[in-house]
């Protein structure tokens, strides 16, 4: 029997480190140790040979236990008892433990412990109240001792448990006995000890440029343990920064944490744009608040966090597209000059390619005119920050670049596509090896492309869109030198994979754009006489460059044909693609003269359709439609003309037989009879971008 | 798994823990706590005593070779009486205390409980029991009374066999019975030692049976009674009475308002005229089939007021006492002079006489073989059918304690 109980107790010993369930790193700290008290009273069997001796017998033990902080489950006990047995001789025997031991508890319910404990000690016993004996008399011995018991309790409140246990205890040399217990204990309570504990607390360094980013993607972790014995739930969280965020931002942490568990949390913190008013690098307190439910009352749990904010022009260059925040398309500086430079823009003869690309040619000009320049940042130069992603990058946002009128090569980036932006123009951000600049979407295919510049390689093609690629840090060379130094760069990295295009509303869609909170008035845009000058001087640059290779091709098609309607029309359409009208109507008159050639007839039309000389337009699509009343482009010609000249039913009218002949493309202008708030704002640039398609056989 | 259990991260609770355990656990293996302790040795010892007592009935006393702390069973007996009685009543409601030959010194007086009866004269080893080879002494010693049963003793409870002597105390008493009515028999009670009082049995509202001993009253000063009764109804039979005073305060038997029955008594009357033989007062006893004599004229029977008169007076032998029967305002020398004393009192008296007993000799009360006293009752009396040798009586009874010589 006693090689039996060694054995129990090493198995006990050997099982202990063999789980791996309760050494896993999700337990394996604990924080704080627990202490109870338990008293269990109960009554004693004496086994075998001894029940000859002895009859059923009660017992008490007194049991103080302390959590052992760094082991689950396991606890270690001191213990007192009192045994009292009668003997079968008209005697009685006390029996005073006096030993440690180890406990395993663990909740199998919410409220419901289970253990298994194994002490050890000395004991001291004693015959006395015997006849045998004289009065007074008792006769003690003492010898080591072992118990083992197992049992559960279940939680009445958080400090008191009652249960039932069962033991076996050898008193070596003396009796060894079954025993059934109540178990009354008392779990003291640790006051201000809040039964989930903030166990560490990690929170990045803060970029306010970030702080709409950090909705979406929480800039801290902490890990919380449930130091209790309990099952907690209704976990809330709360972070709060004053006065960078209106109000506490909480959020709900859905599953209950077990004892023992540790978890890791995201703090998440929605940040107000006062946050964008720190200009200098500072630190502040935040405040996490960290609730639960345990027993139907909350507990609640601070702590005090330092947090390190980064001035607002701070940004790390992890990811390039970080730079999207920056671009602040409604800033009022930015929507200043580009609104300016759009009215330049507007009032030049020359309208080469389309909007898109004279918009670029514009706003470049009038960056330039405005006295803009390039100037290497000197504490943080764009070439070397990349070299470190996690080095920090001053960038400005495009008003203050406007106000600095000078910025490297990030900031004029970010502040051309701000301006290109503002007008509705896609644009991009290009990376190659320690430089970033900007290119624009022109809206147009490659196929489209083809036909209106004469080298493509000075073109990026992805995606099917066609991106004009401008170094912007070239001011003082002028557009077109922007444009080729921003081809060339591409080119050079492109084979080697080192050249990367971001396009800007991509990158809004995980970086969106912060704007200053305020200021921006007091703006003085360039002159709009010298912006128009130098624009109109890259433009004609442009045509010279591009046209007259392509005018003498077709003129030598046309004599060649002898004076073909098609080939004089395709001259037509050249003239017309690079803006220059009124050598276009020239040559789409000279078809007319000698037949009512549709094509020159549309062409016509959507010259005087471009300078809203709606009228003289209507004249010459109805002239076409005449001629071919089938005729897609001819029916959306007649339905934007009538549009513009505010004739809804015409423009219905048209609209719904260009949707019969051809669907797609009358979808394409489904604003023209679908007038919501939204569309009618779309119009407002479409008046301004409108296109038309030339058309050509 | 190695960080976990690193000495420094379980702490000293756990490493205190399982290092106690760990020696616990290797201390059966070590045989170190598998030897059963002395104290579960006496336990056993105590529980197989206990069964053998239960089943036996006795407890067993050598004050020689015992030890009180033995369980008191034949091998293992007891030391001292006392522990023995104890013990006995503690584990049955009915049973005897066997005491071995020998002299016991008593220190305190000896507590004789309910149901546990007192034997003497057994030999030490083998228990076989012969109270006149095997003389179990039972001596007081600075104690004034030497057996004294507790409250509530019946006659079930027997003090059989003991030589009980009383020591040089003032107030001597052998035996006293408060509120209690054991059965003493066999006895020699010996309170000479005594100074002031020696009083062989005392008792006080008891009602025992006093059978077959021979009592010595002593010679105290101020009172020396064989047996005296207060308030007692006292059985008196087979009993041998003396005293060795001489000056006139000897009590063969003394009643105090005790309605006792004195059968068949041996009773020196004392060695002073003053002494008496049977001494009644506000008792109305039953007197038969006694020998009172006297070598110095003492009274046989002194009637203490006429509330003193007797039931019975049949068949006594008064033999050198004088007067035979005293009361109040006379007295009676002669048998006829007593029995027409009585008679006029409506008390039954008849057949006494004044024989000469013919003892075997004058310290020897055996009825010699030609006493007249021999074989002299023919109407015998009931309750009782030993005499003092404890032989059986035969019809027709002699007088007197012994049957026989």
């Amino acid at each position: 029997m006693k090689k039996t109980g060694c054995l129990i107790l090493l198995l006990i010993a050997a099982a202990l480190p063999a789980s791996p369930k309760l050494f896993s790193p999700a337990y394996s700290n604990l924080g704080h140790p627990f202490m109870d008290v338990a008293v269990t009273p109960g009554a004693i069997v004496p086994l075998f040979a001894d029940a000859d001796l002895y009859t059923v017998g009660a017992s008490a033990v007194v049991t103080g236990e302390l959590k052992i902080s760094s082991v689950p489950f396991l606890y270690t006990h001191g213990e007192i008892g009192y045994s009292l047995i009668p003997v079968r001789a008209e005697s009685l025997l006390s029996v005073v433990p006096l030993g440690v031991g180890m406990d395993f508890k663990i909740n199998v319910l919410p409220r419901l412990e289970a253990k298994a404990a194994v002490s050890g000690g000395y004991y001291f016993g004693a015959l006395h109240s015997s006849p045998f004996l004289a009065e007074g008399e008792a006769i003690w011995d003492g010898n080591p001792y072992l118990s083992l018991r197992a049992g559960s309790s279940f939680y009445l409140m958080p400090t008191i448990s009652l249960g039932l246990e069962a033991s076996y205890a050898n008193y070596f040399g003396l009796v060894h006995f079954l025993g059934v217990s109540l178990v009354g204990s008392y779990h003291i309570p640790i006051q201000g000890r809040a039964p989930v504990e903030i166990k560490s607390v990690e929170v990045d360094r803060l970029f306010p440029v970030l702080y709409q980013f950090y909705d979406r993607e929480p800039p801290g972790r902490a890990v919380i343990a449930n130091t209790g014995r309990f099952p907690v739930s209704g976990i809330q969280a709360s972070f709060y920064l004053d006065p960078y965020m209106s109000r506490p931002t909480v959020w709900e942490i859905e599953e209950a944490l077990a004892p023992g568990e540790e978890r890791e949390i995201e703090l998440q913190m929605l940040f107000n744009d006062r946050i964008l008013a720190i200009v200098e690098e500072a630190k502040f307190s935040g405040e996490l608040v960290l609730s639960c439910e345990c027993f139907g009352q909350r507990h609640e749990t601070r702590r005090i966090l330092p947090v390190e904010i980064r001035d607002r022009n701070s940004l790390t260059w992890e990811d390039d597209r970080k730079a999207a925040l920056f671009v602040s398309e409604k800033d009022p500086n930015v929507l200043a000059l580009a609104g300016s430079t759009v009215a330049t823009v507007k009032r030049s003869r020359l309208r080469p390619i389309n909007p898109v690309f004279r918009m670029a040619a514009g706003l470049h000009s009038a960056l330039s005119v405005y006295g803009m320049s390039y100037i290497s940042d000197p504490n943080s130069p764009y070439t070397e920050v990349l070299k470190d992603g996690s080095s920090i990058d001053f960038l400005k946002f495009p008003r203050q670049t406007l106000s600095h009128r000078a910025g490297d090569c990030d900031d004029l980036t970010i502040l051309f596509c701000a301006l290109l932006e503002s007008v509705n123009m896609e644009t991009a951000f290009i990376t190659v090896p320690g430089h970033i600049y900007a290119a624009v979407s022109l809206g147009i295919t490659q196929e489209e492309a083809a036909k209106l510049f004469t080298s493509l390689e000075d073109l990026i093609f992805l995606e099917d869109k066609t991106w004009l690629p401008v170094e912007v840090t070239e001011l003082d060379g002028g557009f077109l030198v922007a444009w080729q130094l921003g081809a060339r760069e591409w080119r050079e990295h492109r084979e080697s994979g080192e050249a990367h295009l971001y396009p800007v509303h991509a990158a809004w869609e995980l970086y969106p754009p912060v704007g200053l909170p305020a200021g921006g008035s007091g703006f003085d845009p360039p002159a709009p006489e010298e912006v128009l000058g130098l624009y109109n001087e890259e433009l004609i640059a442009f045509v010279q460059q591009e046209l007259e290779p392509k005018v003498e091709e077709c003129q030598r098609r046309i004599a060649a044909s002898g004076n073909h309607p098609k080939e004089i029309n395709t001259l037509g359409v050249l003239y017309a693609r690079y803006g220059l009208f009124e050598e276009a109507k020239d040559e789409f008159h000279r078809v007319l003269e000698s037949s009512e050639y549709v094509p020159a007839l549309v062409n016509l039309g959507n010259i005087y359709f471009l300078e809203e000389d709606y009228d003289s337009a209507l004249l010459y699509f109805d002239r076409a439609h005449a001629v071919n009343p089938t005729s897609a482009n001819v029916l959306l010609c007649l339905a934007r003309t009538h549009y513009q000249l505010e004739l809804y039913e015409k423009t219905r009218e048209y609209y719904t037989r260009l949707k019969e002949v051809k669907p797609d493309l009358a979808g394409r202008f489904a604003y023209l009879v679908v007038r919501t708030k939204e569309e009618i704002r779309a119009q407002e640039f479409v008046s301004f971008g409108r296109e038309v398609v030339w058309e050509e056989e | 798994m190695g960080r976990v259990f690193g000495f420094r991260r379980i702490g000293m609770p756990l490493a205190l823990g399982l290092s106690v355990l760990a020696i616990i656990a290797l201390l059966p293996i070590l045989g170190l706590a598998g030897c059963d302790t002395a104290l579960r040795d006496r336990i056993e010892l105590y529980v197989n005593g206990c069964k053998q007592i239960q089943s036996d009935g006795v407890v067993y006393v050598d004050g020689i070779n015992g030890t009180d702390s033995n369980p008191g069973t034949q091998e293992l007996p007891k030391k001292t009486i006392q522990n023995a009685i104890d013990l006995a009543d503690a584990l049955m409601d009915l049973g005897e205390v066997r005491v071995a030959q020998g002299t016991y010194h008593l220190y305190k007086t000896l507590i004789v409980r309910e149901g546990i009866s007192l034997y003497g004269g057994f030999q030490a080893s083998g228990w076989t029991r012969d109270i006149e080879t095997y003389t179990t002494v039972l001596q007081g010693v600075s104690v004034d009374t030497v057996i004294k049963p507790e409250q509530g003793v019946t006659t079930a409870t027997v003090i059989d066999g003991f030589t009980i002597e009383a020591v040089s105390v003032a107030e001597a008493t052998c035996i006293w019975c408060k509120d209690s009515s054991p059965t003493i028999q066999r006895n020699t009670l010996d309170a000479s030692q005594g100074s002031t009082d020696t009083i062989g049995i005392f008792n006080s509202s008891s009602s025992p049976v006093i059978l077959a001993n021979t009592i010595n009253a002593g010679d105290g000063t101020a009172a020396a009674w064989g047996i005296a009764n207060s308030g007692s109804p006292a059985k008196i039979w087979s009993n041998v009475i003396f005293g060795t005073g001489s000056n006139g305060k000897y009590r063969g038997i003394l009643n105090s308002n005790s309605d006792a029955v004195i059968q068949n008594n041996t009773i020196r009357c004392g060695l002073h005229v003053d002494d008496v033989g049977i001494y009644n007062s506000d008792s109305n006893c039953i007197m038969e089939n006694n020998i009172l004599f006297s070598s110095a004229s003492s009274c046989g029977i002194e009637e203490d007021g006429s509330a003193a008169l007797p039931v019975k007076v049949n068949n006594n032998d008064f033999y050198g006492c004088s007067p035979y029967y005293e009361y109040d305002s006379g007295s009676c020398t002669t048998v006829t002079q007593m029995e027409d004393y009585l008679g006029l009192h409506s008390v039954e008296a008849a057949s006494n006489r004044d024989d000469n007993p013919q003892f075997i000799s004058g310290v020897d009360w055996h009825l010699g073989s030609g006493s007249p006293l021999r074989d002299a009752i023919t109407d015998p009396p009931t309750g009782f059918y030993r005499d003092r040798d404890w032989l059986l009586r035969s019809d027709p009874w002699s007088m007197g304690a012994y049957e026989k010589d």
